[in-house]
């Protein structure tokens, strides 16, 4: 066995990394990790540092495809998953299952179509006299069959009575027998709308939601929260709520990346505020700009309207929304990256700080608990509808 | 209801309203309130119509006051650096009144300054004071705040208080204070804070007991040999030594925090997590405590003193050499306590409760250690099975829960070990929890007391420490057992857990 130790910095703690360098058996996979674990606590302990203390609050299935790159072409994008992976692990401690799919990659001996790595990963957290570890496997599933085993591994490597995370890294999964498998598994699916760059891919992550009700937690979702808050803030004040059921305007500002983005916003304060009656509006050819009729209880029509521009929206991909209603205006508008103005009628301020979460900050999210889960049901609902009914112009 | 707020991490936003702080220029002010108020703001959980109004003494202007509040949030604010945007917003709504806390005109004066406020936000007359000063004009100023008409006993416009710990400084005055209290204001109205229950770890209690299956079938007599509360400070007196002659451990740690942990421990389900069901419970638990024999004091209740000594490597003095401390004090820095309780759930099982300064270090924890297997199949070279279950609840720092229970050496022999199972708060979450003062202001805005103490809790706990402060008056003695700062109490505290089978744990 030959033991490989680096480190690296998390959020100013210190994580080591003790990993095998060669791929392991696959029916050793388990007697491996004891094996690094009892190699990595006498290490600590020669070195003098702290105990280990192993933790696991999660088993965490990741799963990406890299349908067209060869393996030693993909260094960047591993490296990004890997650190996203540790950086996940470290603030919610995970048994992570990294699923890793190489179709067109071939197999490096015959019939061997799994390989299988393991690594832990200790965190000095600086609170305690340990050092919190969590452990990760790697399998790289090759060519057309490769990832058929996944799921009898997964079943097979799962820490038992723990809950299962799937974080799906790849675009917005279609049905199918693998993502089947896993979701069967698994009690949270963690998937990220934002990269539903179509409105086929948001109608794919509704029914997806629709088939597991409750279990899909949805990056593209939590990465509204701030703006939630910014907005639901108007309309706080005394006789300010009234008004959401009187809206005479909707206006959104987005790049091009942000659309199911604001889809999915869009849809939140639609249901939230009880429509449900809209009509898209054709506006020809132009790619840059859509619209619908929103019908309120009152019978009267007001118009949503999104413009798509080019630039930078931040993480989230929307630059501005403002909302009409009785001569009020209220409406948020980037300042920059990582700050908004907020001009309402009860409160005008040039810039407020809005942190977006970064994608290890939203997969621990997910994890976390609170999802309220009835609120995105239904705002992905009605962002479907706005999906369905833009199609239907086009 | 705004329905935007539905599945928002808060689901409820304070009513517009305008804070008053009296004592807003002490200590507290600069190092908790603020700096959780900017926290509040910062994490937009405060109304856009908000404003504080600070009361005290010194003659600040506002641009004054505002400057002394930057630097509390500049230096203690959880997030640094201070938000620039957030402090600008935030501070337009500081306002500061410099006033006698006796003169009646002032308050009068300052009804007007806050319908000002009120006029120019266009907030209703929604009020939360914050007594934030010495007990001693607590009844004054409630007083005066009555005769000024700046209280309203209605549900809308609202008036709230929340009165800082110590609430008395025994039963007598207890009433007396809450009598003050109530002639003003209804109960309802009344927040008695006690930081403590601000703390994620104590409310975890609740959780933990009631929210799992595991543990409360065996949280009883009949499984729990005796549980143990700590709260060590490594710290002496503070230059608080003329305070702390007045008060003892006694009343600064053990009358509220300690007794709260006491009864989140000991108390029984409540029926629902109702504020007043809650409360409910926990002055039953404290009504259920056996009153200590006068007569037998010695063995349920010892006190110390601390001498010079060593702490975290610093040589420090004795108590009797602090300033403000009489030389010839019999003031208690340290107090261990054997309590029992007239329940059935805990019949014949001791509390010891532990509260001291000068500690070797700072740790608050409760421990569960339960009775021993009956028999002891696997026994070690000295022919004992000597592993306790130990059920521990850190409470400050590295808050956590761990288990202690024995597990087999690997080898040929049955070799019995002690084991730990951990749970770490700061590791398991990945979330930094907010301060406790966050939680508490943000209840009392919201209406919500459940985390704040009842007028019956304050009175029955005191009716309990007052015994034993009468016993100990009674007594006249002219010294008490002493230890060496940095160590872990006297060696009578050692016996009185040791005459139950009972050792004090290390924290």
């Amino acid at each position: 066995m030959s033991l490989v130790v680096d480190s690296r910095e998390i959020a100013n703690h210190q994580l080591v990394r003790y990993s095998e360098s060669e791929p392991v058996p696959l029916p050793g996979v388990q007697d491996m990790l004891s094996a690094l674990w009892r190699l990595a606590s006498e290490q600590v302990q020669e070195e003098g540092d702290a105990a280990l203390a192993r933790a696991c609050l999660w088993n965490l299935v990741a799963f990406h495809s890299n349908p067209k790159l060869p393996r030693g072409n993909s260094a960047g994008e591993a490296m990004r998953i890997e650190t996203l992976l540790q950086d996940v692990s470290a603030s919610v401690p995970a048994r992570v299952i990294h699923l890793e799919e190489w179709r067109n990659e071939a197999a490096p001996e015959p019939g061997k179509e799994v390989e299988a790595w393991v690594t832990t990963h200790c965190l000095h957290t600086g609170t305690g006299p340990h050092l919190l570890c969590c452990e990760q496997i790697n399998l790289a599933g090759y060519g057309e069959r490769g990832h058929s085993h996944f799921p009898a591994l997964v079943r097979a490597l799962l820490v038992p009575d723990i809950p299962v995370g799937l974080l799906w890294l790849d675009n917005v999964p279609r049905r199918g027998r693998l993502l089947g498998q896993l979701l069967q598994m698994a009690d949270r699916m963690i998937i990220d709308s934002q990269r539903a760059q179509d409105t086929d891919s948001l109608l794919a992550v509704n029914d997806l939601q629709r088939a597991s009700p409750g279990k899909v937690a949805d990056l593209g979702w939590l990465r509204l929260n701030p703006l939630r808050h910014l907005i639901a803030d108007f309309f706080d004040p005394p006789g300010r709520a009234e008004q959401l059921a009187t809206l005479d305007r909707i206006l959104m500002e987005i790049s091009p990346e942000g659309r199911t983005t604001g889809y999915l916003l869009l849809g939140w304060l639609l249901s939230r505020c009880g429509y449900h009656d809209v009509q898209a509006v054709d506006l020809g050819d132009r790619k840059d700009a859509f619209r619908w009729h929103v019908k309120r209880a009152d019978g009267k029509l007001f118009p949503l309207d999104i413009q798509v521009s080019d630039g930078d929206g931040g993480l989230d991909g929307i630059f501005c929304i403002q909302l009409e209603a009785g001569g009020d205006t209220f409406a948020l508008r980037d300042v920059d990256p990582e700050h908004m103005s907020v001009a309402g009628p009860d409160r005008s301020l040039p810039s407020v700080p809005l942190r977006e979460a970064t994608e290890p900050e939203l997969v621990a999210d997910a994890l976390g608990a609170g999802l309220h889960n009835g609120v995105y049901a239904e705002a992905l609902a009605m962002a479907a509808v706005l999906a369905e009914t833009e199609q239907w112009t086009q | 209801m705004n329905p935007l707020r539905e599945g928002l991490t808060q689901e409820r936003v304070p009513e517009p309203h305008v804070m008053v702080i009296f004592g807003a220029s002490g200590d507290l002010c600069k190092r908790k309130l603020l700096p959780a108020l900017y926290s509040l703001v910062r994490e937009r959980m405060l109304p856009a119509k908000f404003a504080v109004m600070g009361v005290a003494r010194n003659k600040y202007s506002v641009d004054e006051f505002r400057d002394h509040m930057r630097d509390g949030c500049d230096r203690y604010a959880r997030r640094k650096p201070v938000d620039e945007n957030v402090w600008q917003d935030f501070s337009r709504g500081l306002y500061y009144k410099s006033a006698e806390f006796d003169d009646l005109d002032a308050y009068k004066q300052l009804k007007k300054e806050l319908e000002e406020i009120d006029a120019e936000l266009g907030t209703p007359a929604n009020r939360l004071f914050y007594l934030s000063t010495p007990p001693s004009v607590f009844p004054m100023i409630v007083e005066n705040l009555g005769k000024a008409g700046l209280v309203s006993r209605a549900h809308q416009p609202w008036s709230r208080i929340i009165v800082e710990k110590p609430f008395g400084r025994d039963l007598e005055s207890a009433r007396k204070l809450n009598r003050e209290l109530k002639q003003v204001f209804r109960e309802a109205q009344i927040y008695r804070i006690d930081h403590y229950l601000g703390k994620e770890t104590v409310q975890n209690m609740l959780t933990f007991r009631f929210a799992n299956g595991l543990f409360e079938p065996i949280w009883n007599q009949y499984h729990v040999h005796h549980v143990q509360i700590t709260s060590a400070e490594s710290l002496g007196v503070e230059g608080r030594g003329s305070y702390f002659e007045e008060a003892g451990i006694l009343r600064d740690m053990v009358q509220n925090h300690i007794f709260q942990l006491l009864c989140l421990v000991g108390m029984e389900a409540p029926i629902s997590m109702d504020a007043n069901a809650i409360r409910d419970e926990k002055v039953k638990f404290l009504k259920s405590l056996r009153p200590l024999p006068t007569d037998e004091l010695d063995d349920y209740v010892v006190r110390g003193q601390y001498v010079a000594g060593h702490v975290l490597g610093e040589s420090v003095p004795g108590y009797r050499e602090e300033p403000g401390v009489s030389p010839d004090s019999t003031t208690e820095t340290f107090v261990a306590l054997r309590l029992l309780t007239d329940s059935w759930r805990w019949a014949n099982v001791p509390f010891f409760v532990r509260a001291a300064k000068r500690m070797p270090k700072k740790a608050t924890d409760i421990s569960i250690t339960f009775r021993n297997a009956p028999t002891a199949l696997f026994r070690n070279g000295d022919g004992a099975n000597d592993v306790s279950n130990v059920l521990t609840i850190r409470i400050q720092p590295d808050e956590g829960i761990s288990l202690h229970f024995g597990s087999k050496v690997p080898g040929p022999t049955m070799d019995v070990a002690p084991v730990n199972m951990e749970f770490r708060y700061g590791t398991s979450f990945g979330k930094e929890p907010p301060e406790a003062y966050e939680r508490l202001l943000l209840d009392a805005m919201l209406g919500d007391p459940t985390l704040f103490i009842r007028d019956d809790e304050t009175e029955a706990s005191w009716a309990f420490i007052s015994h034993i402060h009468q016993a100990w008056a009674e007594r006249k003695e002219r010294s008490i057992p002493v230890y060496p700062a940095g160590t872990w109490g006297p060696p009578e505290a050692d016996a009185l857990a040791a005459r139950r089978s009972a050792e004090w744990r290390k924290p």
